[in-house]
């Protein structure tokens, strides 16, 4: 049976979360990728389709010109520039003003979940409007197999 | 209520002049006062006034203090000058620039009441207030953050040690050892133990029959153990950088090492059982020694990062220290004291090229090592390794030209963006380098704007340049430009001190 593939968008996986890929990359669960920053996982998004697509909020641009200057105009700050957010919001949303290019087109809200450090209320109005379901909050103290559940609900509400 | 002085006041028109002005009786009933006095006090502003100015002082008290220096000026030859009295009309407070001086009989010189100008200035005394409020407030925060960080690099260093401790007992020798050793071979190590992991594993199950296996083992945890050799052989592909090959490699073994211990006893062949454990047990130890050792880099970073930011924020509230005559030499060593646990857990060479070149600068000690201890810190950060067989480094180059002595920190690595340069942007407090991301841990945006304020308090200033290790090989408008390492200089001038 093929694998479901999955994409972690996160920039802190080599550092802070790096206690949480262990699983995914030893677990012979699912076929998994990551990307640390939005151009790379731009690539990742066109090069294939993924089943499940884990996205942070804080992103940095990577080379892509444009994003570097939407990242730019919020001064070079992750905090602040919210790219992860707009990432979103040109995949589902295909608005151009964020990027002229255009997304690809197979990936749809229930295939995504948001894990980051904001608390849900702070984006729940940007998930509502993308359609977006799973959420999880980091925080200190989270379990070696947090993004294992991640994805396991996420997979599960798309068969839903 | 006419009296000579009241005709002088009417004469003189000084009822309409701008400003409040006044003249009073020794016991402070008006003589005469204007409309400016009579709007400030809530009095009628036209007809006689039969009130007392010493009725409106806010603290009785203050009046007779105020007389006296009124008196002792006159003597001096001069008058009572903005003198804040605070007064209060009605249900409120105003506060009121007083300048007054007694009038004397000119026979007897007898005081016989004063004249005076009166200004408000409640907007701006309450504006002082706030302002010094609001200034005491920040002191006491600046000592309270300086507090905080301390005891925050107390924790840092009690963690720093701890792990010290730890990875001595991995690694089977002393940390400078250790941490000679370098990442590269490091990493082929785990990838070799990852491999011996994997072929005891297979050994192990090629070696034993499904119906043994299954009395030892659940299928469940059998299977949890094969789906892991396939990923233990191919561990450098599938996982990017040590820094997540550490952890994951780590956590797999213990698993592998755990599920192993779960074994029925004397099913299997002891002896596999055990190089699969002992091989895991190797693996995981390395794992966590590398493991260790990254962590203890992240946390002396986190600890300089701290003291920076700790001497930043309590530079103005710490006591004075005046300017001494300083060998550079001198400085530049501290600096590099400063910085030297740092540069040896991230494995950058410092090296001098200075040539026992010295001379003397005049300045505060504690700023220009704070100065040159944050520019070195940057170029041990944002330096990558540019030779296999070699450390990355950094080099410090000192000398003197047309009376300035320079300190040069020049590293191979992160690039500043021209843009950057040109408009100034690495100079403002709390700007992160458009590039200076690449080691995942940001720094205090502090270290330039402080060792640019530092030159130029010391009449010198900070220049930084930064371009292309290989010229050319890529052009600036192709998106990888800043991919490639840059030589980064930045240079610390200051005027050199007079020989003696």
């Amino acid at each position: 049976m093929k694998k479901p593939s999955v994409l972690w968008i996160e920039d802190s996986a080599r550092f802070e979360l790096r206690n949480l890929v262990a699983q995914l990359f030893f677990g012979d669960k699912y076929e998994f990728s990551l990307a640390e920053d939005v151009t790379s996982a731009i690539d990742h998004l066109r090069a294939r389709e993924f089943d499940a697509v884990i996205v942070d909020i804080r992103l940095p641009p990577g080379i892509d010109p444009d994003w570097h200057r939407l990242y730019q105009q919020t001064g070079f700050d992750r905090v602040h520039a919210q790219l992860g957010l707009k990432l979103l919001r040109w995949l589902l949303t295909r608005d151009n003003s964020i990027h002229p290019a255009a997304p690809p087109d197979w990936i749809k809200p229930h295939q995504i979940a948001v894990f980051t450090v904001e608390s849900r209320g702070e984006i729940q109005q940007h998930l509502d409007e993308l359609g977006i379901t799973v959420f999880r909050q980091k925080s200190a103290g989270l379990r070696d197999t947090v993004l294992f559940e991640l994805i396991d609900e996420l997979l599960a509400r798309a068969i839903e | 209520m006419d009296t000579p002085h009241s005709e002088i006041a009417r004469e003189s028109n000084i009822l309409d002049l701008p400003i409040g002005v006044y003249v009073v009786a020794p016991a402070g009933q008006f003589i005469a006062c204007n409309r400016p006095v009579r709007a400030m006090l809530d009095l009628p502003l036209e007809g006689d006034v039969r009130a007392s100015i010493a009725q409106f002082y806010a603290d009785p008290k203050t009046r007779g203090e105020l007389l006296r220096k009124a008196t002792e000026a006159e003597a001096r030859g001069a008058y009572l000058e903005k003198e804040i009295i605070a007064f209060r009309v009605g249900a409120r407070t105003i506060y009121v620039e007083d300048y007054c001086k007694p009038l004397r009989d000119p026979t007897t010189r007898e005081i016989i009441g004063y004249v005076g100008c009166l200004v408000d200035v409640t907007a701006e005394h309450e504006a002082d207030k706030r302002e010094s409020k609001l200034q005491k407030r920040v002191e006491e925060l600046t000592f309270d953050i300086g507090r905080i960080l301390h005891a925050n690099t107390g924790t840092l260093l009690m963690a720093q040690q701890t792990l010290d401790g730890v990875a001595e007992a991995l690694g089977q020798r002393a940390l400078n050892e250790l941490n000679a050793i370098p990442l590269e071979e490091m990493d082929e190590q785990l990838i070799k133990e990852a491999t011996v992991l994997a072929n005891a594993m297979e050994k192990f199950l090629q070696s034993t029959e499904p119906e043994r296996r299954c009395k030892a083992l659940s299928d469940a945890k059998w299977d949890a153990l094969t789906v892991k050799i396939a990923p233990l052989r191919q561990v450098r592909d599938l996982i990017p950088g040590l820094e997540m090959r550490a952890p994951a490699l780590r956590a797999t073994a213990h698993q592998i090492a755990t599920i192993c211990q779960e074994m029925a006893p004397g099913v299997l062949p002891r002896e596999l059982v055990r190089d699969v454990l002992r091989a895991a047990a190797q693996l995981q130890n390395s794992a966590c020694l590398v493991d260790v050792l990254m962590t203890r880099t992240a946390i002396i970073q986190m600890d300089s990062t701290l003291r920076s930011l700790r001497d930043f924020i309590t530079a103005d509230v710490r006591t004075y220290e005046p300017k001494k005559r300083l060998s550079v030499r001198q400085l530049t060593n501290q600096a590099i004291t400063h910085i030297a646990e740092f540069a040896r857990s991230s494995r950058v060479d410092i090296v001098r090229r200075d040539r026992d070149f010295d001379t003397h600068v005049e300045g505060i000690e504690r700023d220009l090592v704070r100065a040159l201890s944050n520019l070195l810190h940057n170029a041990i950060k944002y330096s990558w390794q540019r030779d296999r067989a070699k450390a990355p480094w950094v080099t410090i180059r000192t000398y003197a030209r047309e009376g300035m002595v320079c300190i040069e920190f020049e590293n191979w690595g992160v690039p500043i963006a021209q843009e950057e340069i040109e408009q100034g942007l690495i100079f403002q407090l709390g700007y992160r380098g458009k590039w200076s991301k690449d080691r995942g841990r940001l720094g205090t945006g502090i270290g330039l704007t402080d060792a640019k304020r530092t030159a130029q308090t010391h009449y010198g200033d900070l220049r930084v340049a930064s371009r292309p290790s290989n010229p050319g090989w890529i052009r600036p408008d192709d998106p990888n430009y800043y991919n490639q390492p840059f030589v980064t200089t930045v240079t610390f001038c200051i005027p050199e001190a007079v020989r003696r």
